[in-house]
């Protein structure tokens, strides 16, 4: 498969998996507001840790990405 | 099927489509949104969304706590009849609760305000429930519990002290 073939499959791949972690960050937010009005407060931090994480895991992908074109000497599809 | 309307073309070129006029957008001069751009875009969404969960974790952890709690005297007891109800307003005059004496005899005080769409709760004494008549939300007149109907959350408790005759009531618990 030449390269640019693999980048595009593989950015198609990639966002589609960063926007599944949006939604679940969007669940995330929609539960923690939930959680504070009724005033079950434990849940917050967890709820906070496990969303910093997810952006972790996009930035993550998103660097893996971009090295990829690096490497392969390409800027835009 | 009646053909596109076409505007005359000034020196007799071939007249542009109407749609041309009203959609004056060039293919070639469109910008296009790469996939690398939706996948910072969304990077960026998910790290503004990681800074919600945390401004909400700190107004967990820092913000709201409520009214300090307050002793207030809301009824004498000997005035509420078995299966009556009262309604007064604790802690604050915007917090409108309601006092229930059960079957058994036991006093019992709850915020009144629905957790469901905050319509007010009626008693109902025949089913030792208190009930929300705009969408009929039904709660446990005994601990509050949302039982049946659209309400997920229980009602807010207020606890009480018996000093003689009179209801005081020592703290909400939400």
């Amino acid at each position: 498969m030449p390269a640019s073939e693999r980048g595009t499959v593989l950015m198609t791949a990639i966002s589609a998996f960063i926007a599944v972690i949006v939604i679940i960050q969007l669940w995330l937010v929609s539960a923690a507001l939930e959680a504070l009005l009724s005033d079950e407060r434990a849940v917050l931090v967890p709820a906070a840790a496990a969303s910093f994480a997810l952006f972790l895991v996009d930035g993550g992908l998103l660097l893996f990405a971009l090295r990829f074109d690096r490497a392969e000497g390409k800027t835009a599809e | 099927m009646s053909a596109p309307a076409r505007e005359p073309a000034p020196g007799g070129a071939s007249p542009a489509p109407r749609w041309r006029r009203d959609f004056p957008i060039s293919w070639a001069l469109d910008h296009y949104v790469t996939r690398r751009e939706i996948a910072k875009f969304l990077t960026l969404g998910s790290a503004l969304l990681a800074a919600a969960n945390a401004a909400i974790a700190a107004a967990g952890a820092w913000g709201r706590r409520g009214p300090p709690t307050r002793r207030e005297i809301i009824a004498r007891a000997s005035a509420i009849p078995a299966g009556g109800s009262l309604l007064f307003r604790y802690p604050t005059a915007d917090d409108p609760c309601i006092l229930v004496r059960s079957g058994d005899g036991s006093l019992r005080a709850f915020s009144q305000v629905c957790t469901h769409l905050s319509c007010a709760v009626v008693h109902r004494p025949t089913h030792d429930e208190l009930f929300c008549p705009c969408h009929h939300g039904i709660f446990s007149a005994t601990d509050g519990r949302a039982v049946a109907g659209p309400p997920t959350r229980r009602l807010p408790v207020i606890h009480l002290e018996l000093a003689g005759d009179d209801v005081v009531a020592i703290g909400k618990e939400v």
